[in-house]
């Protein structure tokens, strides 16, 4: 029988973050006025108290609960403290912005539900409990991105990501279905003893769930060509929630695809390299390419999300490719890397641009036109992101790109890697495109000074100081994903 | 010897019975399908141009409405309100499927099933709450 | 002694990080420096030229830090990236020539007077780059050195170009970006292929992780490819990414167009400092991992490079020939030159890559001279076209003299050091590519008519239009500005009577590295 210790030990950041999630809601329709503005803060307080909680639970001996519905293993647990971090500067970030943004409060809670769902996804193990955590992320993000719903834009994305999101989730539910219909059961250890490490007996079924469930996926972390939607859903949502989606809901997607295709297909999956490597590539190619005609930074970082997408799925490609388990740890420690340093540069790029954007009330690249003179500091962060996510050295990105590249390498995909840094070397034409507009030009007629708050300051200083750590002192976090136990 | 390959049979079906009769339930899926489609098909297109005598008249081809005169559009627009009310509505509707088989097994479930019933009620109270204080439960 | 190579790396980063909380007003302080980072680094390069051990062919003032270590890169057996660095006779001459180009180009920023602070910081990071790369003994050490030079120079290009800078800065970070995606590429392979074929290791690394062991150490990855060298597969085709990335690094043709708009968007001790030191950084590449590594490669592919090398001397010549502009005269003649040195390394002799060496400094030497001396021209001036400059010799005698000098350098005037470094170089290839070779000397000839036919419309005939409105302004060089002209003539001159200056420090090494490839 169940007892609350188990699931507390299970899920006790999930619990902190859900109670914390409540109790902000009740504060914020008990309370009127200024005392609103407290609402976030209860948010940011409870994902503090969970990022002790999931450290702890590192290297804590496997468990599964209630029925293998949760695994405790430092797989999930990482992938929590990934988006823990995240969504611990996202709401700073979001802080931030109120004053301009005036976002409706019911922001800070909803952005914790959603928590909720990535963090289950990536530690469930049931097709039941993955399917309703992903239900959790995505609805919850349906209303985010429309949370401006007198503005054209923000409704417009909205409905869009509704619609695609909805016929995404419904695409895996589909597959998920298939999986059950074979295996008689909803357990992924259950299911993987049907299959016998194989298709079991009915292949043609299995193949297509397989397919289906990597399409949905595909959509969710807007690989190409599934990634249509990614640009207009970017650009409508508010800022904040714009940097949530690109990074924790991406990450937490890409948690789910491990969990479920490795745990079920994990000795099949040398068949299936082959596919998401070209989809890999083509992520890659579209999404850079897709960037370079972009002007307003919105769509262009979301273009460039679709290529870090791209980048994200080598490692999987890779490690389905080899059978060997140091190949394996070291694309699981990349992709978890990469994930840190995808997070501070992106988080970072979108603050500073939310701080640019709202000074000149521009989102077009010329926004940042002459941002060297007016503030030598922000052009200086943003210069930092955008040399990180071009992936040059002492940076982040370059560190997380240089480890996907040895891991490809590793599998023996090299042409995965060269397509990284192909595709990165194109990058730098937009990304160096606004260091253009910041430090070549200056802008015509009286320039205002860019107005910036002192939390601004702060989410843009922390997200610098992750992106310089993991860049310049990469040691401590490699070592710690080198010694985790990933799947117990 | 018989007795042991009737065991094995029956743990094979056991085991595996499960995947067959999967993909046999389709072959029913298929047989509705088919029925689905060719009925209307068989009844509307093809037996009904046989068998009725065609004499149309003013009154034949007006819409049905309960034997009343049709007035107006078909379409008709309901206030988007009646839409918020039906979901809240849906929410507990479905609360209490949920209460039902928890409360019949009450007893084996325990303490533990007691405290999670109780978080789920508390969880759709605190919803009701919100959408009292948001003024949804207000008509206008 | 230990730590000088990383004193000459850090020295100029510690000057753009004093420089960078300064008021944008304080133009002196952050002159002096820029000024005394700059000669600091290029004391302390004296001071590892006076140290290193001239008889020795080996690496010399290693110096390794562990900066991060990435486990289960190859075969479940961790990989540690390391900051090293180390010099040998290759490397401490061009370390050398960044030194004095560094040093020149510091003096010569002195005119900069809009940004005065951004300048000197991306300089003195461009600088640093530049000493990291030729003192890098790793390969992630010297990729990540080159990057910084990459951005650097960006930046300079950027904010303190021409008017179509923008164009400019654009096409040198995406021509050079690719370039080093494909050295990436090389290194890594490089790396991998040593490992899977290595059979070497040092005794705890084999403790540690059996016989395959994956390294970036430059001293370690030579040592593996002699004990246990490459398959001529591998290497074919790690030679082709490198040649790659090499043509693209140093302009050859069809990759060139990059450098001609740099070089006439930037302005002059950019100029310096690109044409100077960076343009020697493909063909450094060349000597140093393909030469001592691939030399399998390198045989069945040397008439490949004797002939890129000859097409590159070819259209360097005839373009600089039809080059209206100074700036573009000295872009396409530096290509030229550069195919020589390429020419050198096909003819896989040990007198063919002591001239290559020779030829990098001194080609370095002279086009740092020639930026000067056109620069200091067209800011009298006003312009850098051929056509619209004329009879200089009267109004400004001894900018026109170093012109010259450098001019004749170029060209290869006996007692200079452009003689010394052609003369081995062709005596070589000549061996073992007598026709290619003719071909080239063909380029010398060129080089003669396009230069003095320069210079002949630049200094002397009738003082002509902006030169002639310039007569009263026009004042001949400066103290400041005569003291880089002066030491860089000097340097010429110097390597031209005494090569055994360098030819001490070159020889050994070159030795050693022919040796490797039967030369």
């Amino acid at each position: 029988m169940l007892t609350f210790t188990q699931v507390w030990n299970a899920l006790g950041p999930e619990i902190v973050l859900a109670i914390g999630g409540f109790v902000a809601m009740v504060y914020e329709f008990m309370v009127t006025g200024r005392a609103k503005q407290a609402t976030p803060w209860i948010a940011v307080l409870s994902v503090l108290t969970a990022i002790p909680l999931a450290w702890s639970k590192l290297h804590a001996p496997l468990a599964t609960y209630s029925i293998a519905v949760i695994a405790v293993d430092d797989f999930g647990t990482i992938f929590s403290l990934f988006i823990l971090v995240s969504v611990l500067l996202v709401l700073l970030f979001a802080i931030a912005s109120q004053a301009r943004l005036k976002l409706a409060f019911e922001y800070a809670y909803l952005v914790l539900f959603a928590t909720v769902g990535a963090m289950v996804i990536c530690s469930a193990l049931d097709l039941v409990t993955l399917y309703v955590g992903l239900e959790l992320l995505s609805i919850t993000t349906y209303v985010l991105v429309a949370l401006h719903r007198k503005n054209v834009k923000s409704s417009e994305a909205g409905l869009k990501y509704l619609i695609i999101g909805s016929i995404a989730s419904a695409i895996i539910l589909y597959g998920l279905s298939f999986l059950y219909g074979v295996a008689g059961s909803t357990g992924l250890s259950r299911i993987a003893t049907a299959l016998q490490g194989g298709y079991g007996s009915e292949p043609g079924l299995v193949y297509l769930s397989i397919a289906l469930i990597l399409v949905g996926i595909f959509v969710k972390i807007s690989a190409a060509p599934f990634h249509l939607w990614t640009a207009d859903v970017y650009e409508g949502a508010p800022t904040p929630i714009t940097a949530y989606l690109a990074v924790v809901s991406k990450g937490a997607v890409l948690g789910f695809l491990f969990r479920v295709i490795v745990w079920l297909f994990g000795a099949k999956l040398g068949e299936w390299f082959g596919l998401v490597g070209w989809i890999a590539i083509i992520t890659m190619v579209i999404g850079n390419l897709g960037a370079l005609s972009q002007r307003n930074i919105k769509r262009l970082l979301a273009y460039s999300s679709i290529g870090q997408a791209g980048y994200l799925l080598i490692p999987f490609s890779s490690l389905s490719s080899s059978t060997l388990a140091s190949v394996m740890w070291q694309n699981l420690s990349s992709t978890v890397f990469y994930l840190f340093a995808y997070s501070f540069m992106t988080i970072g790029a979108f603050a500073v641009f939310s701080v640019v954007a709202d000074a000149s009330g521009s989102e077009d690249v010329h926004a940042f036109t002459g941002l060297s003179k007016r503030s030598p500091w922000l052009a200086g962060m943003m210069t930092l992101f955008l040399l990180s996510l071009s992936g040059l050295p002492l940076t982040a990105g370059f560190f997380g790109k240089f480890s996907i590249f040895l891991g490809a390498l590793g599998a023996g995909q090299i042409w995965l890697g060269v397509v990284l840094f192909a595709t990165s070397a194109i990058a730098f034409y937009y990304y160096f495109g606004i260091i253009r507009a910041m430090y070549g030009r200056t802008q015509e007629g009286d320039t205002p000074p860019v107005r910036s708050s002192p939390m601004q300051h702060v989410v843009v200083a922390l997200c610098a100081i992750g992106t310089l750590w993991l860049g310049i002192f990469p040691g401590p976090v490699t070592d710690l994903l080198s010694n985790l136990h990933w799947f117990g | 010897m018989a007795e042991e390959s009737y065991l094995a049979r029956f743990l094979d079906t056991c085991r595996y019975g499960g995947i067959r009769l999967y993909a046999n339930a389709f072959i029913f899926l298929l047989v509705f399908l088919v029925l689905a489609i060719a009925l209307p098909i068989g009844a509307l297109a093809v037996l009904g141009p046989l068998l009725r005598p065609s004499k149309p008249s003013k009154a034949k081809n007006a819409t049905y409405e309960s034997g009343l005169e049709p007035i107006g559009d078909a379409r008709s627009r309901y206030n988007v309100r009646y839409y918020l009310f039906a979901l809240m509505f849906v929410i507990f509707d479905v609360e209490i499927i949920f209460l039902y088989p928890w409360a019949v097994s009450y007893h084996t479930l325990g303490v533990f099933g007691y405290v999670e019933m109780m978080i789920f009620v508390v969880l759709l109270l605190i919803g009701l709450m919100y959408a009292w204080r948001k003024k949804v439960l207000e008509w206008m | 002694m230990q730590n000088v190579l990383l004193m000459i790396v850090l020295i100029p980063v510690i000057a753009a990080l004093l420089i960078l909380p300064l008021k944008a007003r304080a133009h002196a302080i952050t002159r002096s420096i820029g000024m005394l980072g700059s000669l600091l680094s290029a004391l302390f390069a004296l001071a590892a030229y006076i140290a290193f051990q001239r008889s020795d062919a080996a690496y010399q003032f290693v110096l390794s830090v562990p900066w991060a270590t990435i486990n289960n890169a190859f075969a479940g057996t961790p990989l540690t990236i390391t900051f090293a660095f180390a010099v040998d006779g290759i490397s401490l001459p061009l370390v050398m020539l960044t030194g004095i180009v560094s040093v020149m180009a510091a003096l010569r920023s002195f005119r900069v007077t809009e940004r005065v602070k951004a300048h000197y910081v991306w300089q003195m990071l461009l600088v640093s780059g530049l000493y990291g790369v030729f003192a890098a003994a790793d390969l992630f050490t010297f990729f990540f050195f080159l990057e910084v030079t990459l951005v650097a120079s960006f930046f300079l290009i950027l904010i303190f170009g021409q008017e179509r800078r923008e164009y400019a800065a654009f096409k040198f970070l995406i021509y050079r970006g690719i370039a080093s995606v494909f050295l990436l590429l090389g290194f890594v392979g490089l790396a991998y292929a040593l490992a899977n074929s290595a059979t070497t290791v040092s005794a705890s690394q084999y403790m540690a992780y059996g016989p395959n062991f994956m390294s970036l150490n430059l001293l370690q990855l030579l040592d593996e490819s002699v004990k246990a060298p490459l398959a001529l597969g591998a290497q074919t085709w790690l030679f082709f990414v490198f040649l790659f990335a090499v043509l693209i690094e140093e302009a050859f043709v069809p990759f060139h167009t990059w450098l001609i708009d740099t070089h006439e968007q930037s302005d002059t001790s950019t100029n310096m400092l690109i044409g100077g030191v960076l343009m020697k950084v493909g063909l450094y590449i060349m000597l140093r991992f393909v030469v001592s590594i691939l030399p399998l490669a390198l045989a069945a592919y040397s008439e490949w490079l004797a002939i890129l090398g000859v097409i590159s001397i070819l259209y360097g010549a005839f373009a600089a020939i039809a080059a209206r502009d100074w700036r573009r005269l000295i872009a396409f003649s530096g290509i030229s030159h550069m195919g020589l040195v390429l020419l050198a390394i096909g003819s896989m002799h040990a007198l063919g890559l002591q001239g290559a060496v020779f030829m990098l400094v001194s080609s370095g030497l002279l086009t740092a001279l020639l930026f000067y001396t056109v620069g200091a021209q067209a800011e009298r001036t006003g312009t850098y076209e051929i056509g619209k400059l004329g009879g200089l010799s009267k109004s400004l005698p001894v900018l026109s003299g170093v012109l010259l000098v450098a001019a004749l350098g170029t060209v290869g005037l006996p007692g200079l050091s452009g003689f010394i470094s052609e003369i081995t170089l062709f005596i070589s290839s000549f061996e073992r590519f007598p026709v290619v070779s003719t071909l080239g000397t063909l380029g010398m000839i060129l080089a003669a008519l396009y230069l003095l036919f320069a210079m002949q419309r630049t200094t002397f005939g009738p003082a002509q239009g902006a030169a002639q409105e310039g007569q009263g302004i026009a004042r001949d060089a400066s103290v400041t500005e005569a003291i880089p002209l002066l030491v860089l003539v000097a340097f010429v001159i110097a390597i031209g009577v005494f090569p055994n200056i360098l030819g001490v420090v070159v020889h050994p090494t070159v030795q050693a590295l022919a040796g490797r490839i039967g030369g």
